[in-house]
């Protein structure tokens, strides 16, 4: 077996926002070379998530604006204070929950060199505190 | 809220990926001096920013520690190039180190002259001189012959390494009195000397003062124990032409200041004054 890593980098554009990466996946997958498997894409940031839902631009604003109000960002968070690691304050402890919510990563079977996705899959990054130009490792394991 | 009409006046152009690509030395000065240690993005993240607050333009502030530090963050030269980029979006100001006398005003006189930098950026602390003491005075007198406003840190500085006692709004007092014609921006509300901030603007025509991050908890929450320490009347009635909106970003994000200081609950007018009209006067542009 076989394990490559592709690294993709996106730009977000707004502070809450589902971005389709489904086909910089499937380049990451092609360029591997590998075709049987399976791939996972991570995510590098603890504000951002990845999951896979309908390609409905309405869900995928439903899903957002559900994130929003599921962890409301005016509350008493622990984590808002001066944050020394940043040298900054820490000030998106709701962005943090909210990606813990819908985790870091998601693993896709790999058959004959295509990633199988349902019909009406994608594959997205879920910004939590953007706009920002974010950073995800897609793994491919198999030969 | 109109697109793309208001502010921000306090911007720090320092993890810029394109400078800190160029000058990896920028990061370990953003670390060791500047006390920040968030990941470089490029300047289209901080354009985004802007756009999503209907930010038309953003006062950049480098801020040089040569002779403290030995560093810029970043230079007058790299300010004035990313001016050059979007000359409509930014406006840079220039950052000499007073503790150089001569060559600080040469630099001060080359910034206006020659790279149309519009203002002075001054860090107490990390620049470790007294913003009341002589060394100082020629380089005031200079920006106000050039007609460069002044903006100011003042109030904390996390990081212990540096004195605060600079930092202090009151030590503007004089310098207000003194050069009358010099505009003057005391940053960051001067928090937590927010009441002599206040007194410093209140009873000098020419001081200003910007909403950059107070180090007070959240953007809502500075902006929350502002309006606690300083009612809201008081804010409209001898503040309405004094307050700017900052955000300090990349300190915190524009977008998150811009919310906070959105909710100020100050009249229409007040507001539209706080994140455009007053900055204009600032700049001297009205």
């Amino acid at each position: 077996m076989r394990c490559v890593v592709e690294k993709i980098f996106v730009k977000s554009q707004q502070s809450t926002e589902l971005i389709r990466i489904t086909d910089q996946v499937r380049r990451a997958v092609a360029m591997s070379g590998l075709k049987n498997g399976m791939v996972n894409v991570f995510t590098f940031h603890t504000t951002t998530a990845i999951t896979i839902n309908e390609n409905d631009p309405k869900l995928e604003e439903d899903i957002a604006r559900f994130m929003v109000k599921a962890v409301p960002e005016d509350d008493s968070y622990g984590h808002h204070r001066f944050y020394r690691r940043d040298g900054r304050m820490a000030v998106n402890a709701y962005s943090h929950i909210r990606a813990s919510l819908l985790g870091a990563n998601v693993t896709i079977p790999l058959q004959t060199g295509e990633i199988m996705l349902g019909a009406r899959q994608n594959i997205y990054l879920v910004e939590l505190d953007g706009p920002q130009t974010r950073g995800l490792a897609v793994q491919i394991m198999g030969e | 809220m109109c697109e793309f009409m208001w502010i921000d006046v306090h911007v720090h152009p320092l993890l810029v990926k394109e400078l800190t690509d160029k000058r990896p030395e920028l990061l370990q000065a953003a670390d060791k001096v500047f006390d920040l240690r968030t990941s470089p993005q490029p300047l289209s993240t901080l354009q985004r920013e802007m756009d999503l607050c209907g930010i038309e333009r953003a006062v950049l502030l480098p801020v040089n520690c040569k002779k403290a530090h030995g560093c810029e963050m970043p230079s007058n030269q790299e300010v004035a190039e990313i001016v050059k980029k979007d000359g409509h979006r930014f406006v840079g100001f220039a950052s000499i180190d007073p503790n150089t006398r001569e060559v600080a005003l040469q630099e001060l006189r080359r910034a206006h002259d020659q790279l149309d930098l519009k203002g002075l950026k001054l860090n107490p602390a990390l620049q470790d001189f007294d913003p009341a003491g002589p060394a100082v005075l020629d380089i005031y007198k200079e920006a106000e012959r050039l007609q460069m406003p002044v903006l100011v840190h003042t109030g904390i500085t996390f990081s212990n390494r540096f004195s605060i006692m600079y930092n202090q709004p009151l030590l503007l007092d004089d310098i207000a009195r003194k050069y009358p014609k010099l505009k003057i921006c005391l940053a960051h509300f001067g928090w937590p000397w927010v009441l002599d901030a206040v007194s410093v603007a209140i009873r000098n025509p020419n001081v200003y003062l910007d909403t950059a991050g107070t180090f007070a908890g959240t953007s809502i929450e500075s902006i929350r124990q502002i309006t606690t320490l300083i009612p809201a009347r008081l804010i409209e009635n001898m503040l309405g032409e004094k307050l700017m909106f900052g955000s300090d970003f990349p300190r915190i994000e524009m977008n998150k200041m811009f919310a906070a200081v959105s909710s100020l609950p100050v009249r229409k007018d007040v507001l539209e004054a706080i994140l455009q009209r007053n900055a204009l006067t600032f700049l001297g542009e009205a």
